[in-house]
């Protein structure tokens, strides 16, 4: 189970320069990217985190995953603090994460080798045949569209096969067939997944329940259904109707 | 608790990742380590030899018309693998930090100190190039014995592993917070002009030879040097040895801990 609970994220970043005096001695003000967020993920569930850019879904996954230190609050997986639990974790986020100037497989086989994967090379074949990149797995990276890296971001997040998958935007930039083909996977999957998408009908198919963050802020969490009844503008909200009537001001 | 078998297939891993990203335009990399040493031995050649024919004079010093190219060569073996050793980390991890993949070494359960060894290992290998081939040069051209190579690269790796800790509690500011880079640059300089790689400790002023003579990179360019001009007596050699190898030892160690702590503290700003 993975447990946020009271979590904020304060950070001090430069005003923009006005003055040549500001170019050197830059003033610097606070800006809370998440603010008392709590929120549970049990066992094998998907949730889904929403919200517009810039809302912080990013950084509340990565506090999860220990690349951030929360300002307060406390996030435990399993009971045990993040940084024990990293060996449990698979994180995608976006398309980063990966060497352009290595080829696939070698990206695949340095994450392989840090987790501690004996001999990977079957592991790659398997997630290369599932992921539709077999052709494309010795080539450099650089020469990947932005499709084929996510594809690749994701067999990285998988290489391990861990129990807990942080999954940031996870069918960015796939065509709308393979993106579906994805989202079945994730669906079948078994494991405790976050995700964050823009595609509102990914996280109603995905999700068991979705939070929706705001200006740092969780305003709503539930089941896509429970969010949807909240709505009484439609016969039949959809979950974007949900998104847009809590996040527009 | 990880196993030692573990732990270097993990440094293994570490190790060909950086060589594969540096070797990635083999062409471009070789030639850009065998050239940086040449740029200054031109530069200072052109100074001594200009000195030499000016003045007619045989020697400056224990520097003669003989020796000096040798010396030079010392100079610059030194000068240049202190530099790669000093920049090294600080490059790698801005690389590292807008490539936005700095976060698989954040978010994988390797230990610090197994990564740190690793790329201290890596540009440790990558080093080895120039300065194979200029020692090798430098035997062939002097007649030196395969003892003095052995001599020269042993100390010039404590040279590189002690100022490798240097750089990386420079690199372990690069990821947390770049504005303050400049100070290492100052502080380089600093290093530089009292190691002495192109002259002699006598023409630094007297007021700040003890800077001179507390500085390990100096002690290492000293003994490499003994091997033209043998000054320096067996137990003198040693002691320089022994300083040189704590420094090896002790500064990787302080910068491994100043990474730690900054990576925990303050985190990785600016990617």
């Amino acid at each position: 189970m993975i447990s946020v609970d009271n979590v904020s994220k304060t950070f001090d970043y430069s005003v923009p320069k006005t003055s040549f005096v500001a170019l050197i001695f830059p003033k610097m003000e606070k800006l809370t990217a998440v603010h008392r967020v709590s929120l549970k993920v049990q066992t094998g569930e998907i949730y889904g985190l929403l919200g517009p850019n810039g809302a912080g879904k990013t950084t509340l996954i990565k506090m999860i995953c220990g690349l951030l230190k929360p300002t307060s609050g406390k996030i435990s997986i399993g009971g045990k603090e993040v940084y024990s639990a990293q060996r449990d974790i698979g994180i995608m986020l976006g398309s980063s994460m990966i060497y352009t100037l290595m080829t696939g497989r070698d990206n695949l086989e340095y994450v392989a080798s840090l987790f501690g994967i004996e001999n990977p090379r079957e592991r790659i074949t398997e997630l290369a045949d599932l992921l539709q990149i077999g052709n494309w797995i010795d080539r450099y990276v650089s020469e990947y569209s932005l499709g084929m890296r996510t594809k690749l971001c994701l067999a990285r997040a998988l290489i391990h096969n861990p129990s807990i998958l942080l999954l940031d935007e996870p069918t960015l930039g796939l065509d709308p067939a393979f993106a579906l083909y994805i989202r079945n996977q994730i669906k079948k999957i078994g494991k405790t997944i976050i995700l964050t998408t823009h595609y509102m009908e990914e996280a109603d198919f995905l999700s068991d329940r979705v939070g929706i963050v705001h200006h740092g802020r969780l305003i709503a969490e539930g089941t896509p259904s429970e969010l949807k009844e909240k709505i009484q503008k439609r016969e039949t909200p959809s979950l974007t109707d949900v998104f847009i009537e809590l996040t527009t001001e | 608790m990880i196993s030692f078998k573990s732990r270097l297939r993990v440094i293994y891993a570490i190790v060909r990742k950086e060589l594969k990203i540096s070797f990635r335009f083999p062409k471009n990399f070789i030639a850009t380590q065998v050239m940086n040493p040449l740029r200054l031995l031109v530069s200072f050649w052109l100074v001594y030899k200009s000195f030499f024919v000016i003045t007619n004079n045989e020697s400056i010093g224990t520097w003669s018309r003989v020796n000096y190219v040798a010396v030079l060569l010392i100079g610059t073996i030194f000068y240049t693998s202190c530099a790669s050793a000093f920049y090294r980390y600080r490059q790698h991890f801005i690389n590292e930090k807008y490539w936005g993949t700095i976060q698989i070494l954040l978010t994988a359960p390797v230990s610090k100190f197994d990564f740190l060894t690793a790329s201290s290992l890596a540009i440790a290998a990558e080093m080895a190039i120039p300065s194979v081939l200029y020692i090798s040069l430098l035997i062939f051209s002097y007649g030196f014995s395969l003892a003095t190579f052995g001599v020269i690269f042993i100390v010039l790796y404590f040279m590189i592993f002690a100022v490798l800790g240097l750089g990386l509690i420079q690199g372990a500011v690069a990821i947390a917070n770049e504005n303050y880079l400049f100070i290492f640059d100052y502080l380089f300089a600093g290093m530089i002009c009292f190691s002495c790689f192109y002259y002699s400790d006598s023409a630094i002023p007297a007021i700040f030879r003890p800077l001179v003579h507390i500085n390990p990179i100096f002690h290492a360019v000293e003994i490499a040097r003994n091997q033209i001009f043998h000054h320096l007596d067996g137990l003198e050699v040693l002691k320089k040895i022994l300083y040189l190898a704590a420094f090896a030892l002790f500064a990787p160690l302080a910068g491994a801990i100043v990474f730690r702590k900054v990576v925990r503290e303050v985190g990785v700003r600016g990617f």
